[in-house]
Parts: structure tokens; C-alpha cells; sequence
């Protein structure tokens, strides 16, 4: 946890860390409760999402998990929390998945509606949202041989259903894609596109973290966008210092967009008023 | 990167107030198409901009101590006796010998490190994205390509080297596995052997050591456990059937897990040091320490050293601690013994250091050297590879899971 005004190289001002929060590496998922002043995190290697205090530090253990053979979880990639349904929403890389479960659900417990087929084009799921005012699911997806974008469902979909709408393809610039918010009270969709290089082949070309070609970008589109559209708005170039942003966070009171990059190891703050104009009365 | 990180706050700066004194007109909602203009300066970025040290390793006979950098992707060699000489002591940062660092040399996250005193060779696990193994001759520096790459599975963590067996062993965290090459692999090539399965107990393993003299291996195990995901003939993919106990994540216990150097498949390991009199707590390297016949642990968790005899097994406290305000261990990732010197070696992740102490050093003692990669005190935001973050609206604060 940083100050929001933090700069240079300071250092965090608390930590959740040890065996005893049940974290573990490869959390590529966080979600913040601001109603209800909670933490949600997914663990990859354990097949578990865990729920802190979000006033947490040092080894303290998260109040609730959710984990088991009925949760159907396999490999939670990513959370986020709908505050206005009371539920928390989980994303899976391996499982190809979106999961609904009760905010406040608790051990080996089923969930509520499940996302998964052929019918959804979901693949490698990296990152879930609601936006409650218009009851949408935004999902982001990364394929090799399927289509890599955002996905949009309704947010009550269960089962083997085709999205609503697809962002995706050239114009879109979206290659690689990592995190989403929403801004839904200006119908507002912030992705990280990360488009980095993953070869997983020897034989491909150097997947050097120094010198993409194809550095990535926080991409912000409408909430009704469909098909083949570029980004509305956009951060990106090398006074950016962004190559391959990860995460995307959103402070709407003070009109700033947040990233994590994964090849500077940094996290970015920008200002960005004409992301966050004043609602139209 | 300080200077680039001021003047990014600088350039932050001027664009707010240009944008001020235009009164720019924001876009309006879903009416225009037209990108707002990209290249835009963070107001504030928080990074390092020194290297972290994860892995250690140390080869007495050539002089040299190793630290892997995820970081900044880079390895670095430094004088193993001068580390005691120069400014370290008195806050300043360390001179490396050498630093390997640059786009030709496919480091990125990389985690555990090994060195191999005879061929003079440095091995690095890519941990992430690249999936490799590094292998540079003691001799590079700078921006140079590897003697030989080779391809491992996704999160490889740790390494150890037999030169009797002539192999190398990987940890491998999401697979739960152990995989072992022959030394000499380039490339893509199959593994001898491996270990993996419900009786090996292999859960998130990190570090691992290759104890020649006793015929075994040691590994430090974290417990998170997600079941094999059952293959169903085109791929990897859930089963859905709620009744198979093996689909359900777990998180288990910490352990010390040694197996017969030999072992392969779904193998029970000799011993299993597990429990709360231990006080595993994130263990991270392992090391044999045959002066003392001992097994020394870097216990990031608590930020201590635990000692435990090499035949100890079961829930059984350490013979020893290394732990305290005098020890300046903080969050180790690494740990190394120079049996030559009785000396262990502790790569710090937590203040930019690596850290030399008596190998039967106990309690809350002082190291006999220090390494840094930066000035004391420098504050480090301990980001490796972050992938997402969140805003805490009530605390002000922007969270990032690690």
C-alpha cells in the first residue's frame, strides 16, 4: 500500500505479507471495497480468493477465503467487487471463466452464476469489472488463437452465452490486454493493454522486455463501443515511460489514472481531466 | 532514472499548468473519436532505480558472490573478500565487479541463481514471461548475449547443479515440480526426469540445494496447491466434476521437502520438515551447509535465517536463528555457503543488501560484510513484476498485490 502522493522511490506504507495472510506470487487480480472497506485478491497458485481488512498490515490473515472443490475455482486470475449487487466477480486465466459470488461468501461455497464456453469467446480471462448503473460485466481476454479484447455481457449472463459486444482488432491497438475499470458514471471502459511479448516458443523471437516494438497503452473506450474501434482516449509514448502497463486503477475525484508496469517494475500516476469531465446535468 | 523521474515530474507539471491557462475544453461524452493527445508525462512514478537482489550464489574458489536483480534485469559479480572494504559499511553502495545487463541478454524476472566454480558459469531462472534459464561466463559484462539459453517451464524459481549427476535441477511453482536437464542443455530439450505428484508433496517450491555428499536434494516449499488440472485430451481444461478432491485449491503448511538426489516421478520424499514448532514462514533459498551438517533457510516471511539439522524431520524447531535488528536481514530471498570460508550469505530483498555472516553465527548478530546495490536506507517499493493495482478511496492509497 502506497501514499496516492507517493513519488520517487519511496517505499510502501503498510504490506500484507507472510504464510499467515495465505498470499502467495502470481496475484495479478485486486479489487477495493469502499463501502464495506475490504481487500479482495485472487491466488493463483492456491485456487483461492481471500478478503482482508483493508486497514490489514504485516501477517494478518485474511477475515474470509473462498476455496474448494464446489467454488469451481481453478486458477482466479483476477476480482473485482460490485458493491450495489453485494458481489464479488472472479476472472480465470486457465479456466476461461468469469465467476459471481456472494460479497460475503465464505469457504468451499458454489457460485451464484458462472461464465464459461464456447459460446463466450472468454480464453485467458485477465480482468473483470461491473458497471452497476448499466448492469454490464466488462471483461478482458487474451487469446493465441482466439480473439484477444473486451468483452461485454450482461451483468446477470449465466452459462454458455455470447457477449453483447467485442472490442477487438486492428484499430483497436489491443494485442496483449491486462486490467479493466469502468468509470460508470460517464460510461467509461480504462484497459490496460499491456501488449508485451510472450513467446512461450524458443524458436520465436526474443521476447526482451527492453525494446518492444509494440509498447502498450491505457486505452479508454465507451461503454457502448463495439467491433473494431480505436480507443477514445489514450496514454502512451516514451514520455509515458509506459512499455508494458499492466494494471489500471481510477481516481475520479482527482481526475487520475494509475498503472503498474511490468518491465520498469513502476507505478504510474497521470492527471488526466479530460478523462473525468463534470456529468452533464 | 531519478533525473527521468524529475523531469517526468517536471514535464507532469508543465502540462497542468498549460492546461490551465488554456481552459481546455474536455471532450464530451461518446461525441468524438479524436485521441486525446497520448504522450503524456506521470505526474508521479514511483520505482526503484537500483538493483534488487534475489537470488545469491557464491563460488569461493574464483572469489566471486552473484546476485540475480529483478529489477533493473540484470546479474551482478562482486569480489567475495573485498565486499568487507569500500563504503559499504559506512552506508555507500558497493561496486560490482561486473554487471550483465542489456536487451541481448534475455534477462528479465529472474529469480534463483547458481554458479558453476568449475566451467565458470552463471545459471539464472527466468521466472516469468521469458521462461528460460540464462547461462553467462563469468567473464560478461554489460550488454551481452548468453553462452546458452535454454527453455524452462512457466515460474521457474529455483536451481541447483550436480556435477556428479551432471545435471541441473528447476523448481517450478504453478507445475508443483521438480524437472532436471543434463547440464550441457540448450535450447528445447526434454527433461530427464522429473518430480511431480500427490506423494511428493511438491506445493509452490522455491529454493532447492543438491547435497552431493548424502545423495540428496532439499527444497523449500510455500504449501499453495491447486490440483492437476486434468487434461481432457485437447488441452488443459477443468473438469467441472466437483467430487475430485485433487481439483481443489489448497493451501497447505510450509515445508522443507528432501528427496534421494535420484528420485524422480510421484515420489515421498525422505524427510519432510513441517509444522508450527519450525517457523517456516515463506521460505524462499536453501542451502546445504556441510560444515555444520546443516540446512540454512531464507525465511522471507519473518526475515530470518533458520539453521536446521540435515537429518531433522517432522515438526521439529530450528537448531538455530539468525533473526533481529543487528542481523539487518530483511525480507531474504536468497540464501549461499561458502563452506571454504564458513560463511553464509544472505541476498536481502527487502533494503537493497546481501549480507555475509559466520556460518554458525545465531541469534541477533551483525553479518561480517555487506553488499549494497544502493545507499543505506534508500527506500524500496519492492515491486517484481506487478500486474494490477486498486485505489483505497478512504486511506488515499494505491494498493498492488506483488
Amino acid at each position: 500500500m502506497f501514499a496516492r502522493l507517493a513519488n520517487g522511490n519511496d517505499g510502501p506504507v503498510r504490506v500484507i505479507e507472510g504464510q499467515g495472510t495465505k498470499l502467495s506470487r502470481t496475484m495479478h487480480g485486486i479489487a477495493y471495497d469502499s463501502v464495506h472497506d475490504e481487500i479482495i485478491v485472487p491466488v493463483h497458485l492456491a485456487g483461492a480468493v481471500l478478503v482482508f481488512r483493508a486497514g490489514a498490515t504485516g501477517e494478518e490473515a485474511p477475515i474470509r477465503i473462498i476455496q474448494g472443490p464446489h467454488t469451481h475455482i481453478l486458477r482466479p486470475e483476477t476480482v473485482n467487487v460490485d458493491v450495489k449487487n453485494n458481489e464479488i466477480v472472479v476472472g480465470e486465466d486457465v479456466g476461461q471463466d468469469v465467476m459471481f459470488f456472494p460479497r460475503e461468501a465464505k469457504g468451499d461455497v458454489a457460485p451464484l452464476r458462472m461464465i464459461r464456453g464456447p459460446k463466450t469467446g472468454l480464453d485467458e480471462v485477465r480482468g473483470v469489472t461491473v458497471d452497476p448503473v448499466r448492469n454490464l460485466l466488462v471483461v478482458s481476454s487474451r487469446s493465441g488463437k482466439g480473439t484477444t479484447g473486451v468483452f461485454i455481457f450482461n451483468r446477470t449472463d449465466n452459462g454458455d452465452v455470447a457477449p453483447r459486444a467485442i472490442i477487438a482488432g486492428p484499430k483497436s491497438g489491443i494485442i496483449r490486454i491486462r486490467q479493466v475499470e469502468v468509470d460508470p458514471e460517464r460510461g467509461k471502459i480504462f484497459v490496460a493493454v499491456k501488449n508485451n511479448v510472450e513467446s512461450y516458443k524458443f524458436a520465436d523471437a526474443s521476447p526482451s522486455p527492453w525494446s518492444s516494438d509494440k509498447p502498450g497503452f491505457i486505452g479508454v473506450w465507451d461503454i457502448n463501443d463495439n467491433g473494431d474501434v480505436p480507443p477514445r482516449g489514450v496514454i502512451k509514448g516514451p514520455a509515458s515511460e509506459m512499455v508494458w502497463p499492466a494494471g489500471v486503477a481510477l481516481d475520479p475525484g482527482d481526475r487520475e489514472v494509475y498503472t503498474i508496469d511490468s518491465v520498469s517494475n513502476g507505478m504510474h500516476s497521470y492527471y488526466m481531466p479530460e478523462f473525468f469531465p463534470a456529468k452533464k446535468q | 532514472m531519478i533525473k527521468k523521474l524529475a523531469a517526468a515530474c517536471a514535464l507532469g507539471f508543465v502540462l497542468l499548468a498549460t492546461l490551465a491557462t488554456l481552459g481546455r475544453a474536455a471532450p464530451q461524452e461518446s461525441k468524438s473519436s479524436k485521441p486525446a493527445p497520448e504522450d503524456i508525462p506521470p505526474i508521479r512514478m514511483i520505482a526503484d532505480p537500483y538493483p534488487a537482489f534475489n537470488g545469491i550464489a557464491v563460488d569461493a574458489a574464483n572469489g566471486v558472490v552473484a546476485m540475480s536483480d529483478p529489477n533493473r534485469k540484470s546479474l551482478l559479480l562482486y569480489d567475495r573478500a573485498r565486499a568487507s572494504q569500500g563504503g559499504a559499511s559506512r552506508g555507500e553502495a558497493s561496486l560490482p565487479m561486473r554487471q550483465i545487463v542489456g536487451p541481448d541478454t534475455f534477462l528479465g524476472m529472474i529469480a534463483g541463481i547458481i554458479l558453476d566454480p568449475r566451467r565458470q558459469e552463471i545459471y539464472t531462472a527466468n521466472n516469468d514471461i521469458e521462461d528460460t534459464v540464462v547461462v553467462m561466463p563469468y567473464g560478461a559484462s554489460g550488454n551481452v548475449k548468453p553462452a546458452r539459453v535454454f527453455s524452462v517451464p512457466h515460474q521457474a524459481w529455483g536451481l541447483a547443479l550436480s556435477d556428479v549427476a551432471d545435471q541441473i535441477a528447476v523448481t517450478v511453482e504453478v507445475q508443483n515440480t521438480i524437472v532436471f536437464y543434463r547440464r550441457q542443455v540448450k535450447g528445447v530439450e526434454a527433461p530427464v526426469r522429473i518430480i511431480r505428484g500427490p506423494d511428493s508433496g511438491l506445493a509452490d517450491p522455491h529454493g532447492i540445494y543438491w547435497d552431493e555428499s548424502h545423495n540428496e536434494i532439499g527444497v523449500a516449499n510455500h504449501g499453495n496447491f491447486r490440483g492437476v488440472v486434468k487434461n481432457t485430451g485437447g488441452g488443459c481444461a477443468p473438469s467441472f466434476v466437483v467430487e475430485d478432491d485433487a481439483e481443489a485449491g489448497e493451501s497447505r503448511p510450509p515445508s522443507i521437502r528432501i528427496f534421494a538426489a535420484g528420485a524422480k516421478d510421484d515420489v515421498r520424499p525422505l524427510r519432510v520438515i513441517q509444522g508450527a514448532r519450525t517457523g517456516l514462514d515463506w521460505p524462499m533459498g536453501i542451502a546445504y551447509d556441510p560444515q555444520h551438517d546443516a540446512i540454512v533457510v531464507a525465511n522471507n516471511g519473518d526475515s530470518s535465517i533458520l539453521i536446521f539439522g540435515r537429518t531433522s524431520n517432522g515438526d521439529v524447531a530450528p537448531l538455530g536463528v539468525i533473526r533481529g535488528d543487528r542481523t539487518g536481514i530483511s525480507h531474504p530471498m536468497g540464501i549461499a555457503v561458502d563452506a571454504q570460508n564458513g560463511e553464509m550469505w544472505v541476498s536481502n530483498w527487502g533494503d537493497h543488501s546481501a549480507l555475509a555472516f559466520a556460518s554458525g553465527a545465531r541469534g541477533n548478530v551483525a553479518p561480517k560484510r555487506i553488499i549494497r546495490s544502493a545507499p543505506a536506507g534508500m527506500p524500496t517499493p519492492g515491486f517484481g513484476n506487478p500486474m494490477a493495482l486498486a485505489y483505497d478511496s478512504k486511506r488515499d492509497e494505491l494498493l498492488v498485490p506483488n
